[in-house]
Order: structure tokens, then C-alpha cells, then sequence
């Protein structure tokens, strides 16, 4: 039974991944340290996270079959500390969050803490919208707006954003019993602040400061621009036929995140400033409770009140000259794309035409066409399947032997 | 006293008062049930309307996850138990709940029924018959399903060398509502009329539905069959059993569930739905699932597309060439209906528990 099982249970947009990257790439050291990290692919908390929640996910809920309960059984099994971080966990159910905390040893002799990393929502609006975008949607920036402020939260983008943001209410769901002082809230430091400062409060909540990691993964933001994000928008609109496979590798990743996240000079997605008094007042009221609470804060609460930068370009409406500077980048990526697998796909028919040869002077020998003659008259009758059959398990056994 | 815990008292003992309408009864200690969503509620009232609720559905029917995205566990609005919060989606009255909250729980819970129930064994093959042509079967999904178990039946599994590929096929219509519905108890698919919205745009037929097409990557031996009186014939067995048809609703329902069940079975889920759930759905009556006038012209322009390409084609076509044509009116039948899915959902899990 683990003793201490530190649960991360989100915010979306907060560095998760990088958080979960570097845990996944250093989990032997982790180990060593007496820390699982329980996870056998990259995505394995993910999909334990579709399966706890019932969540079907573009089809990924195919390998989500018993993910959770294969993930709570390591850590039950392990003697040490063990981490579970998933972002996407912020929009369980109470009884879902209880089943969890049950299944990783809550109430049997381990020590839960709860870790939430939060981030203003100055921030996470138009970091959300832009995340809808990369995940196909179609709705325009402005309706997005006007669904989050729609108080019945009706709607898939609405039940969602809150669902996964509302930092009180996620902590009552996830909560249960546990004491203020096991949950740990890792507020993201406001733009401008020094690189590695949200990484420092990571280490600190997650106590891995004695562990020598390797942080060789891409710590990028992968974010886009505002006239990008439109871009992506329009892609969307016209290509609901690809397959979600297809959709994940060529236009999230390689369209999206290797091409045009590296378009630093555009303008960058804010909130509308007319949003901000709205915004500021839902911050206001979260913050306070959270004081009241008096729960574990790694960072600062104030940070959790964002400011509206000075400028703002209206997503649904960018310089018509900056798409096309973008559309332009994103096609010759795309052509390159296409050439470096025209090069692999000559390489592979090169390799066939070679196994050809080889296969065709194979077939010249005489000694293999006895061979494929007897086969093909064993195989036309009853008597001579069975002694083909014979032979094979013969054959298959000698070579055991062998 | 007018609470949560008091209404679930009331159904859980068949009552079918709405929540606006239930003035209380005694007062319940507050029960774990109390977690109970407003969608759950709901669902067991409308339940309650339609049948006698076992104790052991109305238990699953409260613990029910809700599957897919949508709101969290809903409060009712107007439960003098509740503590005033402040945050969290606002309560609810859950006679106005709109359908994709009322579906959710009947998801999970169809779905754990699909997973439960397994499907029936596969047919098994007779003695493997000699000298029978080797096959291959493309075209309309359903027809090919069909003919494939018949021909498992008479020992006839597919491939091998010298294969003779068989394309089968009927009216464009209806080979649209069969591959959409395969689609549902196979795969992921959008709603049928987005599905074919989504045609229109591109100017594509399904790759299954493009004869023209499947032949051609058929290679050299390949017949398409129009005519289905023709097709025992054809494939050497002296019938084939009609395809499972799914009415409009339970094709919509088995596109739900299908996705769900993905999270029981893995790569299981379309044995499961094309051999254990789809019989079962196919015996519910419905209307059938039909191509809506918005389309009709863009379906009609195909069906003469391919009616023309086969006419002109070089290979065997069983049947007449004007079999593929749309009929000159739309079929009697519809498009999928929430409130009719819903209702559909509703009667599957009573009649199943």
C-alpha cells in the first residue's frame, strides 16, 4: 500500500503536460527515489481518466478498458509515494472522485493529498477557446464568450469550461474528507515572471526536489496566435471528413503545434476586455473562498486575479493579411511534409523491389519448386493434410529443440 | 419537507410526481443517494411512467455514471435540504432537463447491458467445402455482413487464392442508411444527417458505396450484384439471409452506445453491437432511417453517376444497372428523432432488466 499518493487533479492550460512528461521520461529515476510514476505510456494516466470518468475520447476509449483500476492497483502495490496527474480529472463527479480515492488507498492507511495547479482566468478563456479550436471545434471566439457567461452553463463548451476551471467547485467535488492541509494549490505565476518559476512550485508541491531530473523535453509553450487560431478555426469548418487519427498527427500536431506555434510575431489570444469586469469579479469571489478555506497554496493566491494586457486583436476578425502569411507557412510545412514521406515511400518500394528479387531467385531453385509442387498436392487431399500436419509439428518441434 | 432525498424516496417506490409538481413527504435522512444527479432523477421517474422499476434498475438507475461531456451531477432547484453554494452549475427543475442530459445515464447503463450480455456465438463453419471459388465481399456494409455469416455457415470463410470479389449493392439510398448504420455499431460516426451533409461538402460517397471504386482495387475477377435474387446464386449457397435494418431511432441509439461500449470492450465493441445489440434493436418498430429532402437532389445526382459508371463498366454486373437509382420519391421514413431515441432508451433498459 502506497503510503502517500499525490493526486493531481488539474487545472487544464496549467503546465500539466510538461509536469507529466517529465515525471513519464524519469520514472525509473523516480523510482529509485522511491516515487512511482505508474505508466507504461505516455498517455496512461489519460486513459485511466477516460475509464474512472466514462469519458469516450475521439475513439481513445478503446484502450481505456480497465485503465484506472490497472493504475490504482500499482499504486496500492507500491511501498513509497506515487503520483497520479491528469488534468482532464477536474471534471469528475463526486462519486467518481470518491471511487478514486478509494481505489488508491483513502481510508485504508495512505495519505492523499489533493494537487490542483491554477491560473487566472484572464488567461484561461482564451487559452480553453484556443485548446476547443485545436480539438476541432468550430465556434468562433465571440460565441464562446457568450456561452461561458450564459448562466445555465448549457451547452458542451460551457458544462465543460467549468467543469475543469471552476477551481472552488472542483476542489468540493474532489475534497471528500480530506484535511485543508492536503490540498495543494500550485498557482501559475503571471506573465513576465522568470522561466522556470512554475517548474520551482511544481518540485516543491510534488517533493522532488532531491531528484536529479532529466528536463529534456520540449518546454515550448505551443500556443498560437490570434489570426493562427482563425486559421485553424477555418481548417475545422471544411474537414470534419478526416479520420481523428489523422486529425491528431497532421493538423493538431504538425499543423498546429510544430508549425504554427513558432509564429511568435502575430498578436497573441487575450480575453475581450469587455469581459474583464465579469472575469474579475467571478476571480475575486473564487479567491476568497479559497482563503477561507485555508488550503496549501504554492505561490500566490493573488495571482489567481489576472490583468488584461494592453492590447487586444479580435480573433473572429484578424488582418486578413496575417491569415494568409499563416496559410502560407502552413503549406510549404505541408509540402515539406509531403516530401519527406515521398522520400521514405521511395526508400520502402526500393526495400520491395530488393525482397522481389531476392523472392523470385528463391523460386528458381529447383530444390523449392519440389517443394511447393509437394505442398500444393499434400494440401489437395485429406490424407495429405494429415501428413503435412505431421510433418509441421515435427519440424515445429525439432526447431524447438534446436 | 421537499427534498432530494424524499423525491428519490418517492420513486424508488414507482411514483412519477415531477419535482415541481411533489410537495414532500416524510422527512428521509439524508442518505450517500443525496449525490444523486437531477439527470438520474429524472430518468428513473420517466421510467416509472413507463413500467414497474425493479429495486436492483432503480439502484443502477441513481449510481448511474454519466457518460460522455455535459454537466456534472445537477441539484434540483427548490431541495430545502441543500446548503446554499456558490459555485457549481446552478440547480435545475429536471422535468426541463434537455434530452442530452436525460440520455447520458441510459448510455451507461445500455452500455454495461451490451458488455454484460456478450454476443452470441460466432456461426461456426461446417466442414470446409472443396472446390469452392474463394471469396471476398465488398460493397454495402450490411448485405456483405449478411452474405458473410451465411457463407461462414456453409464453410466458406473468405479469402485465399484465386479470389473472386463480389460488390453488393442496392439503391443508393438505402446503401447510404446501411453503411451509416454500420458505421454506428462499428465505429465513431456523426449524426446521420450532419454524416451526410459532411458527403455533400466533400462530393464523396463512402468508400464502400464507390462500386465503381471497390471494383476497380478488386483487381481482375470481380462481379457487383444488383439484383439480390442473384446473390445465393452468384456466391454458390442457396440463400442469404436478409440484413439486420435498423430503424431510424435504434440506429441513433446504437451510434450512442457504441461509444460507451468502447470503454467495456476495447476493439470488442462492434462484435458486441453488430451481433448482440443490433438483433435485439432490430426488433423494436420505428420508422426507417431515410435520406431527408435536403439531400435528396445530391443523392439522386450520385445514384446516376454510378448508374452510368456501371453501365459502362467492363466487369460483370448481376442485376439491372437501374437497381442502384433512387426511387423517384423519398422513401416513407425519417431522420433519427431525439424525443423517439430517448423513448427508445428508456424501453430498451426496462425490457432488458
Amino acid at each position: 500500500m502506497a503510503r502517500r499518493v499525490l493526486l493531481h487533479v488539474g487545472t487544464p492550460k496549467t503546465g500539466t503536460t510538461y509536469l507529466q512528461d517529465v515525471c513519464f521520461l524519469n520514472r525509473d529515476l523516480l523510482r529509485e527515489h522511491g516515487i512511482l510514476y505508474p505508466a507504461e505510456r505516455f498517455d496512461a494516466h489519460f486513459l485511466a481518466a477516460l475509464d474512472l470518468m466514462r469519458l469516450p475520447w475521439a475513439g481513445l476509449e478503446r484502450q481505456a478498458v480497465g485503465a484506472w483500476d490497472r493504475l490504482a492497483e500499482q499504486v496500492r502495490a507500491f511501498d513509497g509515494t506515487a503520483i497520479v496527474s491528469h488534468e482532464i480529472l477536474a471534471r469528475a463527479t463526486a462519486p467518481q472522485a470518491r471511487r478514486a480515492l478509494e481505489s488508491l488507498g483513502h481510508g485504508s492507511g495512505t495519505e492523499i493529498h489533493l494537487v490542483l495547479s491554477v491560473r487566472d482566468l484572464v488567461r484561461q478563456i482564451p487559452a480553453e477557446w484556443q485548446e476547443n479550436v485545436k480539438h476541432r471545434t468550430t465556434t468562433s471566439y465571440a460565441d464562446f464568450l457568450a456561452e461561458l457567461q450564459d448562466p445555465s452553463r448549457d451547452g458542451t463548451i460551457a458544462s465543460w469550461f467549468w467543469a475543469v476551471q471552476e477551481i472552488p467547485d472542483i476542489v468540493d467535488r474532489w475534497r471528500h474528507d480530506l484535511p485543508a492541509s492536503q490540498v495543494h494549490l500550485v498557482t501559475v505565476p503571471p506573465t513576465g515572471s522568470p522561466r522556470d518559476l512554475l517548474w520551482e512550485r511544481f518540485v516543491a508541491a510534488f517533493g522532488l526536489g532531491e531528484v536529479p531530473l532529466g528536463l529534456g523535453t520540449d518546454r515550448a509553450n505551443v500556443s498560437l496566435g490570434a489570426p493562427e487560431t482563425y486559421l485553424m478555426r477555418q481548417v475545422n469548418l471544411v474537414s470534419d471528413h478526416i479520420e481523428p487519427t489523422d486529425y491528431r498527427s497532421q493538423i493538431r500536431e504538425l499543423l498546429a503545434h510544430r508549425t504554427l506555434s513558432t509564429r511568435t510575431g502575430s498578436p497573441r489570444l487575450a480575453l475581450d476586455p469587455a469581459c474583464y469586469p465579469w472575469v474579475a469579479s467571478l476571480e475575486s469571489a473564487w479567491v476568497a473562498e479559497l482563503e477561507r478555506q485555508g488550503y496549501d497554496v504554492v505561490g500566490s493566491l493573488g495571482e489567481l486575479q489576472g490583468t488584461v494586457p494592453a492590447t487586444y486583436a479580435d480573433p473572429d476578425a484578424p488582418e486578413p493579411a496575417q491569415v494568409v502569411d499563416a496559410a502560407v507557412t502552413s503549406i510549404v510545412a505541408l509540402v515539406e511534409e509531403i516530401s519527406r514521406r515521398r522520400i521514405a515511400e521511395e526508400h520502402l518500394h526500393a526495400e520491395i523491389g530488393e525482397l522481389h528479387r531476392q523472392l523470385a531467385v528463391a523460386r528458381r531453385s529447383p530444390y523449392l519448386k519440389a517443394k511447393e509442387a509437394t505442398f500444393r498436392l499434400l494440401s489437395s487431399s485429406w490424407l495429405g493434410r494429415r501428413l503435412l500436419g505431421a510433418y509441421q509439428r515435427a519440424r515445429g518441434s525439432s526447431s524447438r529443440r534446436a | 419537507m421537499r427534498t432530494a432525498a424524499s423525491w428519490l424516496a418517492h420513486l424508488r417506490a414507482g411514483g412519477t410526481t415531477p419535482w415541481a409538481a411533489y410537495d414532500g413527504g416524510e422527512a428521509v435522512a439524508a442518505p450517500v443517494e443525496t449525490e444523486v444527479g437531477a439527470q438520474q432523477l429524472e430518468v428513473l421517474r420517466r421510467l416509472n411512467e413507463l413500467g414497474r422499476v425493479s429495486p436492483a434498475l432503480a439502484d443502477r438507475v441513481i449510481r448511474a455514471d454519466l457518460s460522455g461531456r455535459g454537466h456534472g451531477l445537477l441539484r434540483l432547484a427548490g431541495d430545502e435540504s441543500a446548503t446554499a453554494r456558490r459555485f457549481g452549475t446552478p440547480p435545475v427543475d429536471p422535468a426541463g432537463l434537455p434530452y442530452v442530459e436525460l440520455i447520458r445515464p441510459l448510455l451507461t447503463l445500455l452500455a454495461e447491458d451490451v458488455a454484460r450480455a456478450g454476443a452470441p456465438s460466432a456461426p461456426v463453419a461446417r466442414t470446409p467445402r472443396r472446390r469452392a471459388v474463394p471469396y471476398r465481399l465488398a460493397g454495402d456494409p450490411l448485405l456483405a455482413a449478411a452474405a458473410h455469416t451465411d457463407l461462414i455457415r456453409h464453410g466458406r470463410p473468405d479469402g485465399g487464392d484465386g479470389t473472386v470479389t463480389y460488390v453488393v449493392a442496392r439503391d443508393l439510398p438505402t446503401m447510404l442508411a446501411d453503411a451509416w448504420t454500420w458505421r454506428s455499431l462499428t465505429d465513431r460516426a456523426p449524426e446521420w444527417e450532419d454524416w451526410l451533409a459532411m458527403l455533400e461538402r466533400t462530393g464523396r460517397l463512402p468508400e464502400e458505396l464507390d462500386l465503381v471504386r471497390q471494383a476497380r482495387d478488386a483487381g481482375e475477377d470481380v462481379r457487383v450484384v444488383l439484383d439480390p435474387t442473384l446473390l445465393p446464386g452468384a456466391l454458390g449457397i442457396e440463400e442469404v439471409a436478409a440484413p439486420v435494418t435498423l430503424g431510424a431511432d435504434a440506429a441513433e441509439l446504437a451510434r450512442l452506445v457504441t461509444t460507451v461500449v468502447g470503454l467495456h470492450a476495447g476493439d470488442g465493441t462492434p462484435d458486441l453491437m453488430v451481433r448482440g445489440f443490433a438483433p435485439r434493436l432490430a426488433r423494436t418498430p420505428g420508422p426507417p432511417l431515410a435520406v431527408p429532402e435536403r439531400s435528396w437532389a445530391w443523392v439522386d445526382a450520385q445514384a446516376r453517376l454510378l448508374h452510368a459508371a456501371l453501365c459502362a463498366a467492363s466487369y460483370d454486373v448481376l442485376g439491372d444497372p437501374d437497381l442502384v437509382l433512387a426511387p423517384a420519391a423519398p422513401a416513407s421514413g425519417r431522420s433519427p428523432q431525439e424525443h423517439a431515441v430517448l423513448d427508445l432508451a428508456l424501453r430498451t433498459l426496462l425490457e432488458g432488466a
